[in-house]
């Protein structure tokens, strides 16, 4: 079991991130609590050393986005546009942004994820397709056509 | 789009009361897990407590109270000692009246079989029957037959009343309890029915020891036939207690 501090360490360096995998599949404040919970509890009950930070990261990303479908397919939430949530997040979030985030979270499930971990993140196709166990060919494609998608409900003519 | 992207989500952060949340369910479930893992610390060591606590008693059982070896002391009064394992009497059984009689006024437990032996022969109340016409009979059934035969042989009672001392096998024990009878008596009676003397177990249990040892002594001396009614009825009074035996009907003592 990890230490108490380590796991302080954790939860500040590593929450936001969940917190925006979250806002890509769930659609209120309380789930993305109960995803947060249980990921850092799989942290803490996870006995194996990582690699490096890198590792570490990797490994949340890959435990929070199956925490999302788990979720989701114990609560029957199907993927909808989570709107809701992005309404909650309006205070903090400038207008425009909102915008953005509103089209991102429109796309496909399955573009989401590399959308965001491509773009936000900074992760290669290669390494995308290692953490969500797919081909990176198969990756390139999810990118290429979000992008597509990202594009048309931008208004088109934007550089990705 | 790249950096519109960036820029968008860089605005989204977990909350301050998201990560309290986070904290206060990882420490309640700390608790529950020590919780939980000292419960798993001490049932080991409860589980190793009973386990020792059952050797203990077990062992002590084995030791000091398994039934191992069967002492039948026959005079007309029948009583059976039983010994552990470790020579020493567990407990004393009366398979008569007159044995019953006797072991109200001794107690034998915990004693070596000899000092046992002695006591109850010596006792106020089997000097009652041990007239000049008795005749003492020690059966031993045990896998340690020999040792104990030869220490009674050579005690001092047996020497004193000229008891005789036999070996009996040990399956003979359970039959013998089965028929009501001490030891002693039983292998009496299975000599007597080889010899074909025709007496039931009933019929023996009723004869004095006295009896059966010279009704015995007849057929090792060539008696043939079976015993009759009348012969039965006269076997039945004389030396012993029982059935009419000599102490009550008879005043010897």
């Amino acid at each position: 079991m990890r230490s108490e501090q380590e796991v302080e360490q954790a939860i500040e360096l590593y929450s936001d991130m969940i917190r925006r995998i979250c806002l890509l599949h769930l659609n209120n404040h309380e789930d993305t609590e109960d995803v947060l919970q249980e990921v850092f509890l799989k942290y803490v009950l996870h006995s194996s050393v990582f690699e490096s930070k890198e590792h570490e990261k990797a490994w949340l990303i890959r435990v929070t986005l199956n925490a999302c479908k788990d979720l989701k397919r114990k609560l029957f939430r199907h993927s909808t546009v989570p709107l809701d949530v992005l309404s909650e997040e309006a205070a903090s979030v400038m207008p425009e942004q909102i915008g953005i985030l509103e089209i991102v979270l429109s796309l496909p499930a399955k573009y989401k994820d590399v959308i965001y971990l491509h773009y936000y993140e900074g992760y290669t196709a290669r390494e995308i397709g290692m953490m969500l166990h797919k081909k990176e060919n198969t990756i390139y494609s999810l990118l290429s056509r979000g992008r597509e998608l990202l594009k048309q409900k931008l208004g088109g003519g934007r550089n990705a | 789009m790249h950096e519109e992207i960036r820029e968008a989500f860089e605005q989204i952060h977990a909350t301050e009361q998201m990560k309290q949340s986070v904290s206060k369910y990882l420490l309640q479930n700390r608790r529950k897990t020590a919780k939980r893992t000292h419960a798993f610390l001490l049932r080991p060591l409860v589980s190793a407590c009973v386990i020792l606590m059952v050797c203990i008693g077990v062992g002590n059982w084995y030791f000091f109270e398994m039934p191992v070896s069967y002492v039948s002391v026959d005079v007309n009064p029948s009583i059976e000692i039983i010994l552990n394992r470790r020579n020493r009497v567990t407990s004393a059984e009366s398979r008569n009246k007159d044995g019953e009689r006797v072991l109200k006024n001794v107690h034998l437990e915990g004693m070596d079989y000899l000092e046992a032996v002695e006591l109850l022969v010596e006792c106020e109340a089997m000097q009652d029957y041990l007239t000049k016409d008795a005749e003492l009979t020690f059966t031993v059934a045990s896998a340690n037959a020999e040792e104990i035969l030869a220490g009674l042989q050579n005690s001092e009672v047996t020497v004193h009343y000229q008891g005789m001392c036999r070996s009996a096998d040990l399956d003979t024990v359970t039959s013998a309890h089965q028929c009501g009878m001490s030891l002693g008596k039983y292998q009496i009676y299975q000599l007597l029915s080889e010899y074909g003397a025709g007496l039931t177990a009933d019929d023996c249990k009723n004869i004095p020891m006295c009896h059966l040892r010279l009704l015995l002594a007849q057929y090792e001396d060539g008696k043939k036939g079976t015993v009759n009614y009348d012969e039965i009825k006269k076997l039945e009074v004389g030396c012993g207690h029982e059935g009419g035996g000599h102490h009550h009907s008879q005043n010897h003592h």
